[in-house]
């Protein structure tokens, strides 16, 4: 252990690979010095590993209904969060919501940031007319609720999983082309790009090994940022009944069907409220320490 | 001659306002000289460089290399290479030196090896060592180092330089100027040199032109400067400014 971390500390490393290596543990030694990330970290490591192994931490199947064991009490023996009114146990489709969750949070952070990253990038950094096209476009997708634009999306190409993910990322990206048109603008009149340019390179070697760097930590925060207001976008989706159809257990159906016993049968909506509310504030906390660890300006201290 | 700049001006054109940055200024450099622009701040003396490297538009007059006028393009990059004023601005920070040195041999296609990089740190004077660390691990003459290795990279015949030593402290700037010299002398390098202090010009520069304004003053040979034969006005009290400066040196 010891001379690894030596190997890892190295202030004259010997290879790419042990400077890059060595480079990721310091930005992880100043991540772990933040409890509140850490408490971020675990939250969401936890739903990786409830996703991953749902079959096997499930007591129940999540979709058989067994109508004799209905709105059972949390703490019923063999039901410690209680059943729904179908007589499905709660901990079981909240673990399994987990997968479905997680499923969408994923699809959104590899589309939505990814295409706002080139749209900023490429408006900062051409300007002129490039950059007056594609960012009134980006301004009319922000003057919309995002989301009635994503019930409006939904409305036309049906519910379902995809379409949710859909109208969920193509609500969700402009933001993402603010900052890092903002990044840009910053950093695209500097002499390094300026030294860069001068060695020849062309716009793709800029923009894509110069300029996304840079953009690169703020996008990232705001992406686990924003994946508590994914995970509700997606939730809401599916209390609307525009989002994942019914028997999947998706936490935002579930709080849809609990509602109708709120005050007899309160758990049947907390229960999946409650997860939700743990996951976004488990995002938002590793977020915050993230940008403690990637924002450059302290990186450099 | 090996660069001829014949009648040059740059207009920079903002919110409907045109500023003229250099009007009309001509000079003409040898292949291995080292030719020195003096003015203060905002004289227009990088501007010219800039213009050069295609980095600000130029509105009049032309740009020559070897006779023919410039174009922006890989061959120009091969040419002609810069080093900039400020060593903490002009290194990408996300980039460590290695990465910084190998992009010009990537961008042109040209062999990446180690032994490549390991002997442009060493022809700067900087430990082999260095090669993973990043701009915010070194001092700003190591940094000044990274930024002359980098223009060196592509191993050019015209170095622009910007005020290289501006930025730093007294003891670095000596040797980084002594560095450039002896680079100079090693690789038969033409320097266009810019700089506001007399006493870095005199150290450096066969001929300098007093710019003023935006425009040309006088031209001198470092014997006029070093006897003190200045015809304007002007070139005489810039003179007087720094003469403390050149005599300690």
């Amino acid at each position: 252990m010891s001379t690894l971390t030596t190997w890892l500390r190295d202030p004259n490393p010997a290879s790419r690979m042990q400077s890059r290596l060595g480079q990721s543990y310091l930005s992880w030694l100043r991540l772990r010095r933040n409890p509140l990330a850490m408490i971020g970290l675990l939250i969401t490591a936890a739903l990786l590993f409830v996703a991953i192994f749902a079959p096997l931490l499930a007591p129940h199947d999540p979709i058989t209904q067994e109508l004799g064991r209905r709105l059972l009490p949390p703490g019923t023996p063999g039901n410690i969060l209680g059943t729904d009114d179908f007589g499905r146990d709660i901990l079981s489709r909240i673990l399994y919501g987990s997968r479905i969750t997680l499923y969408i949070v994923l699809l959104v952070i590899l589309t939505a940031p990814v295409v706002g990253l080139i749209i900023g990038t490429v408006a900062g950094y051409f300007g002129g007319w490039v950059d007056t096209i594609l960012m009134r476009i980006t301004d009319i997708f922000l003057a919309f609720p995002k989301l009635i634009l994503a019930l409006a999306l939904v409305a036309v190409l049906g519910p379902g999983m995809e379409n949710a993910v859909l109208a969920i990322a193509l609500t969700s990206w402009p933001p993402y082309a603010r900052v890092s048109r903002a990044e840009t603008l910053t950093v695209r009149s500097s002499d390094y790009i300026a030294a860069v340019k001068l060695q020849g390179a062309g716009p793709i070697r800029i923009i894509w090994g110069h300029v996304i760097p840079m953009c690169l930590p703020s996008v990232i925060i705001r992406v686990t940022l924003d994946m508590a207001g994914v995970i509700l976008t997606a939730a809401g989706l599916g209390f609307l009944g525009l989002g994942v159809q019914p028997p999947l257990p998706e936490w935002g159906l579930m709080i849809s069907a609990g509602r109708k016993f709120l005050f007899e049968q309160w758990w049947v909506a907390t229960m999946p409220g409650l997860a939700i509310f743990i996951v976004s504030l488990g995002f938002n906390l590793l977020g915050d320490g993230l940008r403690d660890v990637l924002d450059p300006k302290s990186a450099s201290k | 001659m090996l660069i001829e700049i014949e009648n040059l001006s740059v207009t920079f054109t903002a919110q409907g306002r045109h500023v003229r940055a250099v009007e009309g200024v001509s000079l003409n450099v040898k292949a291995q000289e080292s030719f020195g622009l003096v003015g203060e701040s905002g004289s227009g003396k990088s501007t010219i460089l800039r213009a050069i490297c295609g980095l600000a538009p130029i509105s009049g007059g032309s740009i020559r290399i070897n006779g023919k006028p410039i174009t922006h393009d890989r061959a120009f990059s091969r040419k002609v290479q810069m080093v900039f004023q400020d060593p903490y601005a002009s290194l990408h920070p996300r980039h460590t030196i290695d990465r910084t040195l190998s992009e010009p041999l990537a961008i042109h296609g040209l062999p990446l090896t180690d032994a490549a990089i390991t002997k442009a740190l060493t022809d700067v004077g900087l430990p082999p060592n260095f090669r993973f660390r990043y701009p915010h691990q070194l001092s700003g003459g190591q940094r000044q180092r990274v930024a002359i290795a980098r223009a060196l990279m592509l191993q050019p015949e015209i170095l622009l330089l910007d005020e290289p030593t501006s930025a730093l402290d007294a003891s670095v700037q000596a040797e980084t100027l002594n560095l450039l010299s002896r680079l100079r002398t090693e690789r038969g390098l033409t320097f266009l040199m810019v700089s506001h202090d007399l006493a870095v010009i005199d150290h450096m520069c066969d001929r300098i032109l007093v710019m003023q304004h935006g425009k040309a003053v006088e031209e001198l040979t470092r014997e006029a400067l070093a006897t003190a034969q200045m015809q304007t006005p002007y070139a005489r009290s810039l003179f007087a400014a720094s003469a403390d400066r050149m005599l300690e040196g």
